[in-house]
């Protein structure tokens, strides 16, 4: 009986699939304009950024660095937005780039004589989010730089929120997150030669990082209805909440159009490749080029009336035994850290 | 030219043909009479030769054969595969009524053996059609223990399947649900267990089934592409018999006999708990899954006199399959089958069938928050009548009529617990589907027989029903809605109706070679709504509305037949065409799921396929088997009003069951007195797949932006699975027997599907996913008492 208990999950463990590249012919890959453009009520979370698609050759990225970029309105609002880095463009400093739900939006690029164009979208009503809560889960994670998910534990955080009945609404959440993080230069490793390398400095940092999670619903089934717990991001407790978080989750109201189109960049986010998921599907966005209808430009303008809550974390209130956050080096070569302590912390 | 006029040129034809057929002949008598097997049971596609005058004739549902003879002493030489042949002589002064017995074929070393009907398919107008019976089955390698119907369709000339652990099988270039699947006549609208790797169909009393791809008889109607007609055995006469299987993750158990001279039984269990070796697993997600299914039949029948048989077969099934903490699924399938069997006389013959079917479907939310159980179901009845008539020299008349109700439950979402969903109730699916059909098989001479037949069809989509009116020239969807039309309930929205007619044509160039001919239209009113590659138990099934016209095909198909002397090989080869109408494709991202404005996501165009199919098989000797090779190509035609209602620019686009080569061998090998080997090798090419022309980062994240439908596509399959089969050991009143399979022998990766994905520091590249990547070793006993 023994035997056989070790026998069976081993043939068993035959049938469990595998994943391996495969090749695809590379002669019909194209290079496309990738817009992603959001304009909202809340100054910080407006931007657009440009790139390039590439093909499935080239593991490099390519930015649009020199493009003319404006957002007007039909009540005749501009707002410029200029180049920073990494392809992202910001509203130009002093400029009071902030949306107003109701009116009606466009936006226009110019890369060198070509003129792309969003369709106009109406900017709609926020819809206020009532409580944001947390529950302890485990889901598989990749921090950046890590080549396979790994099962992390970490928070669900949930929201609720109060669907209006008289019309269709669309949500999507995006997330501003600063947290502390404290690590372990003593334990420094030269990379080179191998050998321990202590740093004396330094261990307490801040961290600014936005989070994104693909998510969008809409109220077929829920209309009119108090919505509880929608779960809308995970945070694993390793990296996030070693010390103190302070999150502000932000409910976007979005358009059917924009909903649809980040709905279908869902479905491919979660394709596993089983019986279940449906065929892969073309993302339709909104902005065409207006010298040559033909050009495939990817990407929405995605204009969405913004509600904000902010909540305070703390590591010594999570009920969850955790070991601490390793990373032996300064905390300082982490992306984005700063041992200023921010205001209020 | 107009569907009218082709229907009564066709008759028209049908009745000239008969007319010229029927010309004087001097005084004539009638044999008729019955062919049975071992167990007493009536047996379907005897073949019969009768000599002087070679005349051949087949024998009918109820095992009924009959023939005009002029005064003198014949052979008779009665041939069933599976059974010893059967000479007997017979003296005709009168007309005679004679009853044939056949007897199984005995076991030994250099046994003459009839793996399929290798003669009749020479002889008869049947083409595109395979027969395999349990004994073929039970030696074909088997997955995880068991031998499957639905897995040896797809080693058939011209079907392919949809993947591996899926049961879905395509042919001739047709979609899954364009299949009428059966048991004992009732259809399956679910056949699959245990992700597929089981079917609904227990080998072990499985008596034969015979897949029908051209040449469809009349008799046959609502689905497009091809009928698998599945017939469980009866229960035996002579005593009570048992038998019980078992293999790592399921058992079976099967009765059979008789429980008085006019009454015999059978009854059989099947159960498969692999829960328990998943609790084995160290990986979370497996350990907290679990699945299983049973399942249970039982057949009476009643001789009621010599002229009146009833007889009732039924199924029941549960399945269930569980991911952590997520969502569960749950179905079953219950099937019942009635039939009573009448001999008005000699030659003239009646079945009337009731055939009920029902399926039910329940998934579960059990997510904190969003609790729900969505119910559905589909719930099928029909009332068949079919007669036989033998009565004229030459013809072999077959007629009848069905009537059915289907009424499909696509969904009630009943919210629970904490859960912030809304209850929501789609309106039910309501329609009636009538037919009648006459179907005659004329010998024309010595050399040609034509089987000419028509089939009419009608369906009403019965309300309530609330149909929308979109907006002309506009996309369909919910915003272009410009008016709602009510039905009440009992009120017709929408008929269709048409004429099908079949034919097919046989001349035979010499004894051992003939060619053959067919024709047929077919229509299907019921649709499987599923843009997933494989029959899952979340997909929608659907009744032609308004907006869902029914599907057509046309299918013509061309064939040469051979068979060796003493049947040792025969060889086929069949060309067809087919042109589908009305076909279905999906909105990219389309909602299937409780979408009250399901049209909106659906797109419908034209398909055609061709292709070209050759067998060879050897029957007898050590080794037999088969090569079959298949080439063919299907293609579908999306063109709507906008470009968000069409795919490709319009143009033709390959399907997604479009797999040009299919190459299968089947080999079984008498290895040693007891022993057998059976091998099956199969190689097919990859399905179309949409490809992705780049790769860009949004949101933070890398996706493929994909363009068009089906441009490339995935890997070739090819697979080898071998079986060595014990042979049946006899100890008193107990025989033995059991047999060591390996599926897919030499570990290929077969791609099931393909999707991009990232891993950091790499270019995003095609990655293929495989469900099994490795032999797949498993083992069965049975034992029969």
């Amino acid at each position: 009986m023994r035997m056989l208990r070790r026998l069976l999950p081993f043939v068993l463990l035959l049938l469990m699939g595998c994943i391996d590249q495969v090749d695809t012919d590379l002669s019909t890959q194209r290079k496309h304009l990738v817009v992603e453009g959001y304009f909202t009520n809340e100054a910080s979370l407006n931007y657009v950024r440009l790139s390039y698609s590439q093909p499935h050759s080239s593991p490099y990225n390519e930015f649009e660095e020199k493009a003319v970029v404006t957002v007007t309105s039909e009540e005749g609002e501009w707002h410029m937005f200029l180049y920073d880095r990494q392809g992202y463009y910001f509203p130009a400093p002093g400029s009071q780039a902030i949306g107003t739900p109701g009116r009606i939006y466009t936006l226009n690029i110019t890369v060198g004589d070509q003129l792309y164009q969003s369709k106009p979208v109406v900017m709609r009503e926020p819809i206020a989010i009532d409580d944001v809560q947390f529950e302890v889960a485990e889901q598989t994670f990749a921090f950046p730089g890590e080549r396979e998910k790994q099962l992390l534990p970490g928070y669900n955080v949930l929201v609720d929120y109060t669907d209006p009945a008289e019309e269709k609404n669309f949500l999507r959440w995006s997330f501003h997150t600063q947290y502390e993080v404290n690590t372990q230069p003593w334990d420094y490793i030269h990379p080179f030669t191998g050998l321990p390398a202590p740093k004396e400095c330094c261990v307490q940092c801040f961290l600014d990082e936005r989070l994104e999670q693909l998510k969008v619903i809409d109220d077929r089934l829920s209309n009119g209805k108090k919505v509880l717990r929608q779960n809308v991001l995970f945070m694993p407790f390793e990296k996030y909440l070693g010390v103190k978080n302070k999150l502000t989750v932000y409910q976007h109201s979005i358009s059917e159009e924009a909903y649809n189109f980040f709905r279908i960049l869902e479905q491919q986010k979660l394709a596993t490749g089983t019986v279940f998921d449906p065929p892969p599907a073309e993302v339709k966005g909104n902005i065409t080029s207006v010298n040559n209808e033909n050009e495939q430009v990817i990407g929405f303008f995605d204009v969405s009336g913004v509600s904000a809550r902010q909540v305070v974390i703390l590591r010594n209130d999570i009920d969850y035994p955790v070991a601490p956050f390793r990373y032996p080096d300064d905390c300082r070569v982490m992306k984005n850290a700063t041992m200023a302590i921010p205001e209020g912390w | 030219m107009p569907r009218k006029s082709v229907a009564i040129i066709l008759l028209l034809l049908v009745f000239a043909l008969g007319a010229w057929a029927q010309t004087p002949k001097p005084k004539q008598y009638k044999l008729s009479g019955t062919v049975r097997g071992t167990w007493g049971e009536r047996l379907e596609g005897a073949f019969l030769v009768i000599t002087p005058g070679d005349k051949g004739v087949l024998t009918d549902k109820q095992g009924r054969f009959s023939v005009l003879l002029e005064k003198g002493t014949y052979k008779i030489t009665c041939q069933y595969i599976g059974m010893a042949p059967l000479e007997e002589s017979v003296t005709v002064a009168d007309d005679k009524e004679v009853e044939l017995m056949l007897t199984r074929t005995n076991f030994k070393l250099k046994e003459v053996e009839i793996t399929s009907r290798p003669v009749t398919d020479v002889n008869s107008t049947h083409m595109g059609s395979s027969f395999i019976d349990q004994k073929m089955l039970t030696r074909m390698p088997k997955l995880l223990g068991e031998a499957d119907v639905l897995r040896s369709v797809s080693a058939l000339p011209g079907v392919v399947n949809a993947g591996e652990g899926t049961s879905g099988f395509f042919v001739r270039g047709g979609s899954a649900d364009q299949n009428l699947v059966l048991m004992d006549d009732a259809p399956l609208f679910n056949a699959n267990h245990l992700f597929g790797f089981y079917s609904v169909y227990n080998p072990d009393i499985l008596k034969s089934y015979e897949l029908h791809r051209s040449g469809i008889s009349a008799r046959y109607g609502s689905r497009i592409s091809s009928i698998l007609d599945v017939s469980l055995r009866d229960g035996n006469e002579e005593r009570m018999k048992y038998e019980i299987g078992v293999s790592p993750i399921s058992g079976k158990f099967s009765a059979d006999g008789p429980l008085s001279d006019k009454l015999t039984f059978l009854v059989a269990f099947r159960g498969a708990f692999p829960g328990y070796i998943m609790k084995l697993f160290p990986n979370r997600n497996i350990k907290n899954s679990s699945g299983h299914f049973y399942d249970g039949n039982v057949k009476f029948k009643y001789k009621l006199n010599p002229k009146n048989t009833i007889s009732f077969s039924g199924y029941h099934s549960a399945d269930g399959f569980k991911f952590p903490n997520d969502t569960t699924y749950q179905w079953k399938n219950t099937l019942g089958t009635l039939k009573w069997s009448h001999l008005f006389s000699n030659n003239f013959t009646g079945i009337a069938t009731l055939v009920k079917s029902h399926y039910a479907n329940k998934v579960e939310g059990i997510a904190i928050g969003e609790e729900f159980a969505l119910n559905s179901g589909i719930d099928f009845t029909q009332l068949k009548l079919d007669f036989g008539y033998f009565g004229l020299d030459k013809h072999q008349l077959d007629f009848g009529g069905d009537a059915a109700v289907y009424l499909i439950d696509p969904g009630e979402l009943v919210p629970y617990g904490s859960s912030s969903l809304n209850r929501r109730r789609l309106e039910s699916d309501k329609g009636y589907e009538t037919s009648l059909y006459v179907n005659d098989e004329m010998t024309l001479t010595d050399r040609m027989t034509l089987s000419a037949g028509l089939r009419f069809s009608q369906f009403a989509k019965i309300g309530p029903s609330d149909t929308y009116v979109y907006a002309e020239g506009q996309p369909r969807g919910d915003v272009n809605i410009i008016d709602t039309l009510s039905y009440g309930a009992g009120e017709v929205v929408q008929t269709y109706y048409g004429f099908e007619p079949r034919f097919s044509f046989k001349y035979s160039l010499t004894d051992n070679t003939s060619l053959k001919a067919g024709y047929s239209r077919t229509r299907q009113y019921i649709q499987l709504i599923s843009n997933t590659a494989a029959i899952t138990p979340v997909d929608v099934w659907k009744l032609s509305n308004k907006h869902i016209e029914p599907q057509v095909a046309d299918q013509v198909a061309l064939g040469y037949f051979y068979t060796s002397p003493e049947s040792w090989y025969d060889f086929s080869w069949e060309v067809y065409y087919k042109k589908l109408y009305n076909q279905i494709d999906y909105k990219d991202g389309a909602t299937l799921l409780l979408n009250p404005t399901l049209e909106s996501d659906l797109l419908f165009g034209k398909g055609n396929a061709y292709g070209s199919e050759w067998m060879l098989r050897k029957n007898q000797g050590r080794l037999t088997g088969w090569v079959s090779l298949t080439y063919s190509r299907s293609f579908r035609t999306i063109a709507g009003n906008t470009a968000a209602e069409t795919i490709n620019g319009g143009k033709a686009y390959p399907s997604n069951y479009d797999k040009p080569v299919n190459l299968n061998i089947f080999t079984d090998y008498h290895l040693w007195p007891k022993w057998k080997m059976t091998a099956n090798f199969t190689y097919t090419t990859g399905r179309p797949v949409t490809v992705a022309d780049s790769w860009y980062w949004y949101q933070g994240q890398i996706f493929a932006n994909y363009t068009g439908r089906n441009q490339e596509r995935m890997p070739d399959y090819h697979r080898l699975d071998v079986s060595l089969n014990r042979e049946i050991i006899k100890r008193g009143n107990v025989e033995y027997s059991g047999s060591f399979s390996v599926y897919n022998l030499y570990g290929r990766k077969n791609a099931y599907s393909m999707l991009y994905q990232h891993y950091y520091g790499e270019a995003p590249a095609a990655y293929k996913l495989a469900v099994i990547g490795a032999p797949i070793p498993s083992i069965n006993f049975n034992v029969k008492f």
